[in-house]
């Protein structure tokens, strides 16, 4: 057996070729040979946790000592927390851009999300107390379009994260099929992912922050598929929600392959393969045609994965 | 033996390096692909979403084939573990079959048979003498799931040998007791910790020693684990032993530390994130371990300490020479890094934060909210 090459023996190779400089060759034998270590990603997930469990506890503190606190107490905190946040982030923040703004500070983003939490649990607490909106219908759709737009001003795909979320609730739904168990939830689902395909295509045309598309197309397709899949199992009208899913599927593993998004084509043929099992092992009722035709369909799902992957697929 | 050549295995890991650095800004493209050039192995490879998808599929496939066996041939009790062991056989056949004849490189299919042949085995050991013996599911679960990661390479099944292995003296039936199975559990353990740990650190930083030095953290959270109670007490109850106890609690809190000093010696990155995850639960499960009573701000403490920790670390990495303290920077390096990120803050929509059903009835009295989804989960 010849000599094993390591990471750095190729670096060492490339570098007397000169295939790279050698101050590249320094910088990444550093990286390989970890003198360089950052913990970039790990401070990040500190800050998170952290912010997430401050606004956690003020709600349940709030909550727990609202009468012997008072009203006016909590809001004149939730009154100074929001206006600080905010206001660092208006004042340090980088102007608005279509494109990717980096962050200004390595904390900017925490502060940005943990004002948003902040902002959530203040109208929360006060549609509680008071019943201003009477319902929780304004409070969410308010609460969503404020994260919405903030996302978009700070470039933040955590508060876009947030404000699809709220826009969910604002809809009733969560995505899950026991969530999804009635007409209007299904139908509300539907239309939630619609919209949110729709919105990122449409920003994406207008180039106003066109990195944000995925996190629409996946949201959006995802909710389409579940809320159509889940009609399929309704006896009534099973047969039209699975001729609808198909086409949705037969759709996605199409502009998936197209735009070599390979994960829509996983989404259309899983959803797709689910739908269509429910109504055909509905009718067969008996355990060997049910097994027979798992391998049967199986296996040419996989062969015509393979061959999608063999023509298409093969970047990692 | 693996089956793939060790230097075609690091070529592939090299090839993602490359793009990463290129994508980084530290390499140009044409430098990318003339190094590209002299990574190329030859095999089948595909992308991530397509490979779990053929996973699935072909896992479906091998689940209805067996199931099919014994619904035709209507497979008697006494000869079912004979027919798991000839299907566990053919299935790493297949595995190898495909990869010889196809040049298959985590193409799903061959990764979806090979753990069919872990299952298949399991669960033919544990027939194997008439009744159902757990213990013999999980020695076979385990030696299976060995002999898949050393010929095939794949991670998931090194971790699954290493869970096993723990799981083993659990189903002993000598003992009646949570303690000794805890304490021959930590040992066993502990021996595949140190084992893997040698072996990462003669690869390191190079193929196979990143996926040792993945196995070593599986064996030290494992430990962590059984060590605390309070995480484990769906395993096993724990016996009333106030001495074991009390010697668990301060484990919960030595691990930890230990395992960070491990890692910042060894420049580890999963033993450093998977010990920083283990102190976390350590001051999470703090209380209940003392008995003591949560009281509603302990998350505001707790959250207040993380953002502190993570604010000064930051700060004091950023003032040493040149913005590090002995190689480590809070600098984002690599592109990678800024992706994990992104993929984080896509994959919150999806959260236990994220709202829960919208009810149009009013809201009952204040009562507590979650973050996330504007309130909208708790009882505000």
């Amino acid at each position: 057996m010849g000599a094993e090459l390591t990471t750095i023996d190729r670096l060492d190779n490339w570098k007397e070729a000169g295939v790279i400089t050698d101050a590249q060759h320094t910088t990444l034998s550093e990286i390989v040979r970890r003198d360089r270590f950052s913990l970039f990603v790990e401070l990040n997930a500190l800050l998170y946790i952290g912010v997430v469990s401050v606004v956690a506890g003020l709600g349940w503190t709030f909550r727990d000592y609202v009468t012997s606190l008072g009203d006016a107490a909590i809001l004149s905190i939730f009154g100074l927390l929001m206006p600080v946040s905010f206001g660092y982030c208006f004042v340090r923040g980088p102007s608005y851009s279509n494109s990717e703004v980096e962050s200004p500070s390595f904390a900017f983003d925490y502060i940005l999300y943990f004002a948003c939490l902040v902002l959530a649990a203040t109208l929360a607490f006060i549609e509680t107390r008071f019943e201003i909106f009477h319902g929780w219908d304004t409070h969410l759709l308010i609460a969503a379009l404020v994260f919405g737009v903030l996302a978009y001003r700070f470039d933040n795909r955590f508060v876009l994260s947030l404000a699809l979320s709220t826009l969910a609730g604002y809809l009733g739904l969560k995505l899950g099929f026991d969530t999804l168990d009635s007409e209007r939830l299904r139908i509300a689902g539907f239309f939630y992912g619609a919209f949110l395909i729709g919105i990122g295509v449409l920003l994406k045309r207008l180039s106003i922050k066109p990195h944000f598309l995925d996190v629409y197309l996946q949201l959006g397709a995802n909710a389409v598929l579940l809320a159509t899949v889940s009609g399929v199992f309704d006896d009534d009208t099973g047969w039209g929600y699975l001729a609808v899913l198909l086409i949705l599927s037969a759709l996605s593993i199409y502009l998936g392959i197209r735009f070599r998004k390979f994960a829509f084509v996983a989404y259309g043929t899983l959803f797709g393969y689910a739908g269509f099992s429910i109504k055909v092992l509905d009718a067969a009722g008996d355990a060997i045609l049910a097994l027979a035709y798992f391998v049967i369909t199986g296996s040419i799902v996989v062969f015509a994965l393979v061959v999608v992957a063999r023509t298409f697929g093969r970047d990692e | 033996m693996m089956i793939y050549p060790r230097d075609d295995e690091r070529a592939i890991r090299v090839q993602r390096m490359v793009d990463d650095w290129a994508a980084s800004g530290l390499l140009r493209e044409e430098q990318r692909e003339r190094m590209r050039l002299e990574l190329q192995v030859d095999y089948r490879r595909t992308n991530l979403f397509l490979r779990l998808t053929l996973f699935l599929f072909a896992a479906l496939i091998i689940g209805a084939l067996i199931g099919l066996a014994f619904v035709v041939f209507d497979v008697e009790e006494a000869t079912s573990s004979w027919l798991m062991f000839f299907a566990a056989a053919a299935t790493f056949y297949l595995t190898q079959f495909v990869i010889s004849r196809y040049r298959a490189y985590r193409h799903g299919v061959e990764e979806a048979a090979a753990v069919a042949s872990i299952v298949f085995f399991a669960i033919g050991c544990a027939m194997f003498r008439g009744d159902f013996s757990s213990l013999l599911a999980f020695i076979g679960a385990a030696g299976a799931s060995f002999i898949v990661f050393r010929r095939f390479g794949y991670l998931y099944a090194g971790f699954a040998a290493v869970v096993f292995a723990g799981l083993i003296p659990f189903n002993y039936d000598v003992f009646y007791t949570d303690t000794p199975r805890r304490l021959l559990a930590a040992v066993v353990l502990l021996v595949i910790f140190g084992l893997l740990r040698e072996r990462r650190k003669d690869h390191d930083p190079d193929f196979p020693g990143d996926l040792f030095g993945v196995l070593e953290t599986t064996a030290w959270v494992a430990i962590y684990v059984l060590a605390n109670f309070k995480v484990s007490e769906w395993l096993s109850i724990p016996d009333e032993v106030p001495l074991f106890y009390w010697v668990s609690y301060a484990f919960t809190w030595i691990l930890p530390v230990v395992g960070v000093m491990l890692a910042i010696g060894d420049r580890h990155r999963w033993m450093l994130d998977a010990n920083i995850v283990m102190a976390i639960v350590t001051l999470m499960t703090n209380k209940a371990y003392l008995n003591g009573v949560q009281k509603p701000w302990d998350p505001i403490v707790f959250g207040v300490l993380m953002i502190t920790i993570a604010l000064g670390l930051k700060r004091w990495l950023a003032s040493g020479p040149n913005g590090s303290r002995g190689g480590f920077i809070a600098e984002r390096l690599l592109a990678s890094e800024r992706e994990r990120l992104a993929l984080a803050g896509g994959a919150t929509a999806l959260a236990p934060g994220a709202p829960q059903p919208h009810s149009h009835e009013p809201p009952p009295s204040f009562g507590g909210g979650r973050s996330g989804g504007a309130g909208a989960s708790g009882k505000f």
